[in-house]
């Protein structure tokens, strides 16, 4: 270090001068440090303020006891005091103490030279840390008053759960942790990760898998053990504490991943009992750890979410349950009734209300179908579970009756006499498939359109009753209608033609023109997206949609049905392959016959195939071989299971299999891993064919 | 449940019990069938006539079950007869499954009332 131009203090006090005795005990700390940066002296004031022995500091670098943050800008004030760029130096910089503690310090440095040209600077340090502690604590509490009044606004926020969750942990951090998570209790009883918010990518990285891990209600864990206990869960020391307070190996890994240390577990409780608990948890890279006066801070913060968590996450399992309960009540898969195609829609309300819109197919005991569709009034899980009273209640009565006026006239008295009024809609269409035969009845819901082949449309069963559910003695009428052979049939709930800025004959004349539009020989899925498709963007959002359309075929020469193999399927079966062989004019006896064959196959699969207990497909395909004679016809007929060949079986008992071999010409049983194949072939005598 | 059975019960002339099964029998059914039959035959009736006009399908389980039954009704000396219209769907499975051979069939009810009042 060479001297610079500007004159220096000389240091050429004795030491015994009054100076010196200042120097030694002045209240300010006084370290005197050489140009190569290391103390050579200090006194009592700067040992009180860092803690270290006076005769321990000396030769030690001044660097040392600043904070890491701080050295650069110390070493640059330091070289310009050395070199006389200036002539002293304040500032404020952070320093160690021996205890590992920071504290803050006002410095001012002055370069002196003594009487040997040797220099040095003089630096005296004033201890402030109580009066930035104090600054710092009260931002703090400034800082926590708003966090308090913020919370207790979140009730205005919104609704719905992870809205508010989101809201609350955002509002968290940085002021009262560096990340915050909010666990809820699940159905399940186990406690799980809904929502977390941090400002740092390592916690965040570390958080993210455990979304998807539930903790159990009584595992080790902070946030588990607030619930449990319904306290607060306060651990400053978690780095070596984990294995006792985290059982849960992915979770320990994250908290060593995340770094976490300090972490304090709130339980989330309402009058009804604790429902889950918040974590909030500070990174060791911002100094900071709770404190006890934190507990109660945490308490009156989380204390004053929980009321509006709680009420958001009841509306949200209501919503949930009502919407999971009106799918699950609406027919898992129709029934495969050959000499039709049906395809069905149903949309949920996009708002908060869930609807009650349902429809049904049911065959009927006399062979006639039933296509049933209807709407329940009012909202949520009341409506979801009047419907399916209403749709299992017309199952019920649709044993042992096949008249729908009959029908709607029973069903009307029953849920007249249910407790808690409940009103419905309902269309009922009667579907004769052998002739195309319609019986239409409404009960007060919109008529049901219907399209011949040529495109012409039309309304039927308008105004035939009035709703069910209001009067006991109401009476219903029907109206007789055709649907000829490639014919649809369009049955609907009223959100596929009500809109909020037009009337509802506005809404008919649209559906009717985009019925007329549908080419009939096009996919009917297709035409059911294109139905729905009209009112995507109109659909009001309390209101869901129900759509029902059938399409009556052309009779084929070629019969296949997959069925779940189950022994109630089997009289469905046999109506559908008594209408098929009419269709291709096999008469009688062989038609009985041939049903017969195939039902004692049918049986067999299901008696068989699965084992007890367990079901699978039965599938029944058929065709017609016909040669020059058109009065003959060779009839094949495959009945196939998917079951595993256990031992070789007689088909459907030995009587069974006695019977089979009189009933058809050829039988021939195929048996592998992939399951059972029968085919059976029979010559039989062809009528003109029957209407389709 | 479409095509289901129903077991009638249309009177007892004297001490004969007259039933008639309405609908088709197969396995869906068939237990309930053969447990109303003989819950119907509980009195130790003269004899017991089942009506198969009525029925329009039936099948090698329906077969099993008039077997079952007729055994039964046996043991207890109770005689069994059915009424099986000779032109029928049904009367060609029981003529081809041998029902026909080991159980007394009749045509029509009145013949059958007859023949059960004579035993």
């Amino acid at each position: 270090m060479t001297s610079a131009d500007v004159p220096r203090t000389t240091l050429d006090v004795p030491a015994d001068v009054p100076f010196r005795r200042v120097f030694t005990y002045s209240g300010v700390a006084f370290a005197v440090v050489s140009a190569e940066g290391d103390i050579v002296d200090t006194n009592d004031a700067f040992a009180a303020m860092t803690g270290v022995e006076r005769g321990a500091v000396n030769g030690t670098p001044l660097l040392s006891f600043v904070a890491e943050p701080d050295r650069d800008r110390i070493t640059t004030a330091f070289n310009e005091l050395l070199h006389g760029a200036i002539s002293d130096a304040q500032t404020e910089l952070q320093f160690h103490r021996a205890d590992g503690t920071l504290g803050t310090a006002a410095a001012s440095g002055t370069a002196i030279t003594d009487d040997h040209g040797s220099h040095y600077v003089v630096v005296l340090l004033q201890d402030v840390t109580p009066h930035r502690v104090a600054e710092q604590a009260s931002a703090l509490l400034r800082q926590r008053l708003d966090l308090l009044s913020r919370a207790s606004d979140l009730v205005n926020v919104t609704l719905a759960v992870r809205p508010r969750m989101e809201a609350f942990a955002r509002m968290v951090v940085p002021a009262f942790g560096d990340v915050c998570a909010v666990y809820l209790r699940g159905a399940d009883g186990n406690l799980w990760l809904r929502r977390y918010f941090t400002n740092d990518d390592t916690i965040d990285a570390a958080l993210r898998p455990l979304c998807d891990i539930p903790i159990e209600a009584n595992a080790a864990s902070p946030p588990a053990e607030a619930m449990r206990m319904t306290s607060i869960i306060r651990i400053n020391d978690l780095d070596r504490t984990l294995t006792r307070r985290v059982d849960d190996g992915r979770r320990q890994e994250a908290a060593v991943s995340a770094g976490i240390r300090a972490v304090l577990c709130a339980p989330l409780h309402d009058k009804h009992g604790t429902f889950g608990a918040v974590l909030f948890g500070y990174h060791p890279s911002s100094g900071r750890a709770f404190g006890a006066e934190d507990e109660l801070f945490a308490r009156d913060l989380v204390s004053r979410v929980s009321g509006a968590l709680a009420n958001a996450i009841q509306f949200e399992d209501e919503h949930f349950i009502a919407e999971r309960l009106q799918r699950a009540l609406l027919p898992e898969s129709l029934p495969n009734i050959s000499g039709t195609d049906i395809a069905v829609r149903y949309r949920p309300s996009s708002g908060r209300r869930i609807g009650g819109d349902w429809y049904d197919v049911i065959r009927l005991p006399d062979g006639r179908v039933a296509f049933a569709i209807g709407d329940v009034v009012g909202h949520g899980i009341d409506a979801a579970v009047a419907m399916s009273t209403i749709r299992h209640s017309l199952r019920a009565y649709a044993i042992d009756e096949s008249d729908p006026v009959r029908l709607l006239t029973r069903l009307n008295r029953y849920l007249c006499r249910q407790p808690g009024r409940t009103t419905a809609t309902l269309a009922l269409v009667v579907c004769d498939l052998h002739e195309g035969g319609l019986t239409i009845t409404t009960a007060g819901h919109l008529p049901v359109v219907v399209r011949d082949p040529d495109g012409n449309v039309a309304f039927h069963g308008a105004r035939l009753g009035r709703p069910i559910g209001l009067s006991p003695n109401a009476t219903f009428h029907s109206e007789s209608a055709h649907l000829a052979v490639g014919g649809v049939m369009v049955l609907y709930t009223d959100g596929l033609v009500e809109r909020r800025t037009e009337s509802l004959n506005a809404g008919l004349a649209r559906l009717k023109a985009g019925v007329g539009n549908y080419d009939p020989t096009d996919d009917l899925e297709r035409f059911a997206d294109a139905l729905e498709a009209t009112v995507t963007e109109a659909l009001q959002p309390d209101d869901d949609l129900a759509l029902l359309l059938v399409r009556r075929d052309l009779a084929s020469d070629h019969f296949e049905t997959v069925i779940e193999a189950k022994a109630d399927r089997l009289g469905g079966i046999r109506t559908d392959l008594r209408r098929w062989l009419r269709h291709v004019g096999c008469g009688e006896p062989a038609a009985s016959e041939l049903v017969l064959a195939i039902g004692e196959c049918a049986a067999n699969v299901v008696e068989h195939a699965y084992p007890p207990g367990t079901s699978g497909p039965l599938e029944i395909r058929g065709d017609v071989a016909r040669d020059g004679d058109p009065s003959v016809a060779d009839i094949t007929v495959e009945i196939r299971d998917r079951g595993r060949w256990r031992a070789p079986r007689d088909v459907g008992g030995g009587r069974g299999h006695a019977l089979l071999q009189q009933l058809v010409d050829e039988a021939q049983v195929d048996s592998g891993d992939g399951g059972t194949a029968v085919a059976l072939r029979r010559r039989v005598t062809l009528a003109p064919a029957v209407g389709p | 449940m479409p095509n289901a059975a129903e077991v009638s019960l249309i009177d007892t002339h004297g001490d004969v019990v007259v039933l008639a099964i309405v609908g088709e029998i197969d396995l869906a059914n068939v237990d309930e069938i053969r447990d109303e039959i003989l819950a119907a035959s509980g009195d130790d009736p003269g004899a017991v006539i089942v009506d198969l006009s009525p029925t329009r399908y039936l099948d090698s389980s329906g077969i099993r079950m008039l077997f079952e039954i007729d055994e039964q009704l046996s043991v207890r000396r109770i005689p069994l007869r059915l009424v099986v219209p000779e032109d029928g769907f049904v009367h060609r499975v029981l003529d081809l499954t041998g029902v026909l051979r080991h159980i007394d069939c009749c045509s029509d009810l009145p013949a059958a009332l007859a023949a059960s009042s004579q035993s």
